[in-house]
């Protein structure tokens, strides 16, 4: 006699699906995170699309238009000198001492602040992701070496080896980036030993030993997946730090030189100008405290749903689990 | 201090950041020479380091000691500033000291809605640029109310507190927020562990086990956190320095920078070294005080 087993299936809208996610639910039931990261990735999407976004072209200076006050339109100001070039111009932000449309030089300084911001994180990582693999995976003497010198430059404030660094080779885009690199690594390279230290132990590690891979393979293959969620929740958070410090290098003029211009060069160069013309210093100021704060409150959030302790109060029960009789956390 | 010698030997010609971008090649043959550059640069790395523990600067003689712009022994400059950046880290570290109490409240309910408010409010203290606050504090309340000095120094003394209200104002918030954050994570930690049940299994009441059992034990985390935060600090203060026309070390250094001043410079970044690796120092004690378990002897 045939046995007869019933297999039950449910199959759910993809769509709906997605929604349900533990993970996508606590994000979406968040309120801060949800606009820390509406925010995030509306910045991110401007200063990817700048030149479509954009109202006007920022480096297109309107000395009549100079100093325009946010939420007004060209024809409004002053126009004795001579017309400019397109009438009825409105600008949201305002101009600067040099009427270029404050909003457009925010959007394409967005380009400058994040791309150090990413690329800092993204080569200090790497940097000390590797060292600390190595440290943690071969012990002994190596480990000794690299975690004193992370131990020096632990010691250093930033800013000064910045300011070092700089004045010796100089400003420009790449120059920071390296200052990043070098004053920064440390931070990922204690992590990863850390993680390393546990997982080289664990038996998955042992049995790829058994087969006979090599080290690198472990390393790669086995031990590297394990750290990406560590790793991630540092970077995320160290994004807001690396991008408030490249705004207040260029605003000591040792950062982004004209013509480029990040939003700490941005408020230096509105400085004189602060008493006439406030918009030209609180904006990007703004622009920089509102991304900074995103990053933060999502990079703690990232955190606090990749830590098993911690997690349970971010996570909503879900539907199934509310009708079994589970308390919302 | 070996990473000052490396970036300075290593990565740039020092000469040329002494010298004008077109100063004529003989100028930087003679100076070279002078200041010794031109020697292989193991027997340079020795000279340095036997300078420095001799209290000097690039090389040991009263000529190279001396500061460029001001004519005098570089380290006792550096020095005669250092009160004046510690009195300002001192009134911003004890303003700062609120988060504890912040932090404390957000731990008895952890995701709570005091515990959001404080979360939300420490990370955006953390996430302002010092100097763009300097700037709106200098706006609002010089320019606007005309209460306090834009920026100035009239000495440690009673007579200059009005100055020091804004720079202390300046650096407090993001000292408070960092406050607030470790002991909220520090206490949550604690809370959930065991001793604190058996507390309230024998009907201690909850403000006894906070203030005696859990801010004790979690002190210790506490005081490692912010010996951290302090490297961090400077970055803040140099900037908070430069808007206020603060005279402490920061603003040396960045003069000492833009004047291209090498003995300043150096003295300056070893002074704070000396002083990061103070500070470091007294953590290792508090540690001993806080948590008789730890001890450093044998």
């Amino acid at each position: 006699m045939a046995k007869e087993t019933t297999e039950i299936k449910r199959f759910m809208n993809p769509v709906t699906a997605f929604w349900r996610r533990p993970l996508v639910q606590a994000f979406i039931s968040d309120p801060v995170t949800l606009i820390s990261g509406v925010f995030l990735a509306l910045i991110v999407l401007a200063a990817l699309f700048a030149p479509f976004v954009a109202p006007h072209d920022p480096t297109d200076r309107q000395l009549p238009l100079r100093h325009i006050e946010p939420f007004s339109s060209g024809v409004a100001a002053d126009r004795s000198e001579s017309p400019p070039a397109e009438d009825n111009r409105f600008y949201i932000l305002g101009t600067d001492h040099l009427g270029r449309d404050m909003l457009s030089r925010l959007i394409f300084g967005a380009r400058i602040s994040l791309g150090v911001g990413v690329l800092g994180v993204l080569v200090s990582g790497v940097l000390g992701l590797g060292l600390g693999l190595m440290a943690g995976y071969y012990r002994g003497l190596t480990d000794d070496v690299i975690m004193r010198i992370v131990d020096v430059f632990m010691s250093v404030p930033l800013l000064l080896l910045a300011l070092i660094v700089l004045f010796i080779l100089g400003t420009g885009f790449w120059n920071i980036i390296l200052v990043f690199a070098i004053g920064r690594w440390m931070l990922y390279a204690r992590v990863t030993r850390g993680v390393v230290l546990a997982l080289r132990e664990q038996p998955f590690v042992e049995a790829a030993k058994a087969i006979g891979a090599n080290d690198g393979r472990i390393l790669l293959r086995h031990i590297l997946p394990n750290l990406i969620t560590p790793i991630m929740t540092v970077a995320a958070l160290d994004v807001p730090r690396i991008i408030l410090t490249e705004a207040t290098l260029s605003f000591l003029g040792f950062g982004i030189q004209p013509p480029d211009s990040s939003w700490g060069t941005m408020l230096s160069s509105g400085r004189p100008y602060i008493t006439t013309a406030w918009w030209v210093v609180v904006m990007p100021g703004v622009a920089i405290f509102l991304t900074a704060l995103s990053f933060n409150l999502f990079g703690v959030w990232l955190r606090a749903i990749s830590d098993p302790l911690q997690r349970w109060r971010y996570l909503r029960t879900t539907k199934e689990a509310r009708e079994a009789g589970v308390r919302d956390a | 201090m070996a990473l000052l010698f490396f970036a300075i030997n290593v990565l740039g010609n020092p000469i040329r950041l002494l010298v004008d971008q077109d100063a004529p090649p003989e100028t930087i043959a003679a100076l070279e020479k002078k200041y010794g550059f031109d020697r292989p640069i193991h027997v340079r790395l020795a000279d340095y380091f036997a300078s420095l523990l001799t209290g000097c600067q690039l090389r040991c003689s009263p000529d190279f000691d001396k500061s460029v712009k001001y004519k005098v022994n570089a380290r006792e400059l550096v020095i005669g500033r250092l009160p004046n950046t510690a009195v300002l880290a001192l009134a911003a570290w004890g303003i700062g000291m609120l988060g504890i109490p912040l932090g404390m409240l957000a731990a008895r309910r952890p995701r709570g809605l005091f515990d959001r408010a404080v979360n939300v409010l420490t990370f955006a203290v953390v996430s302002v640029p010092e100097f763009w606050l300097a700037l709106m504090l200098i706006l609002l309340i010089s320019v606007q109310w005309g209460l306090l000095p834009t920026s100035g120094f009239e000495g440690l003394g009673p007579g200059g507190w009005k100055f020091m209200v804004l720079p202390a104002l300046t650096l407090a918030p993001r000292v408070m927020g960092r406050f607030a954050q470790i002991t909220r994570a520090a206490m949550i930690d604690e809370l959930s562990k065991d001793y604190v049940s058996t507390a309230r299994a024998k009907g201690l009441g909850e403000s006894t086990i906070l203030y005696t059992h859990v801010l004790k034990n979690a002190a210790i985390s506490i005081v490692t956190l912010m010996g951290d935060e302090l490297a961090g600090f400077m970055n803040g203060s140099v900037v908070v320095e430069i808007i206020f026309a603060w005279p402490g070390l920061g603003l040396l250094l960045i003069g000492a920078i833009n004047g291209r001043d090498l003995p300043v410079i150096t003295a300056s970044v070893f002074v704070i070294a000396l002083m990061v690796m103070f500070v470091n120092l007294i953590v290792d004690f508090l540690y001993t005080w806080l948590d008789p378990r730890i001890s450093y002897a044998n």
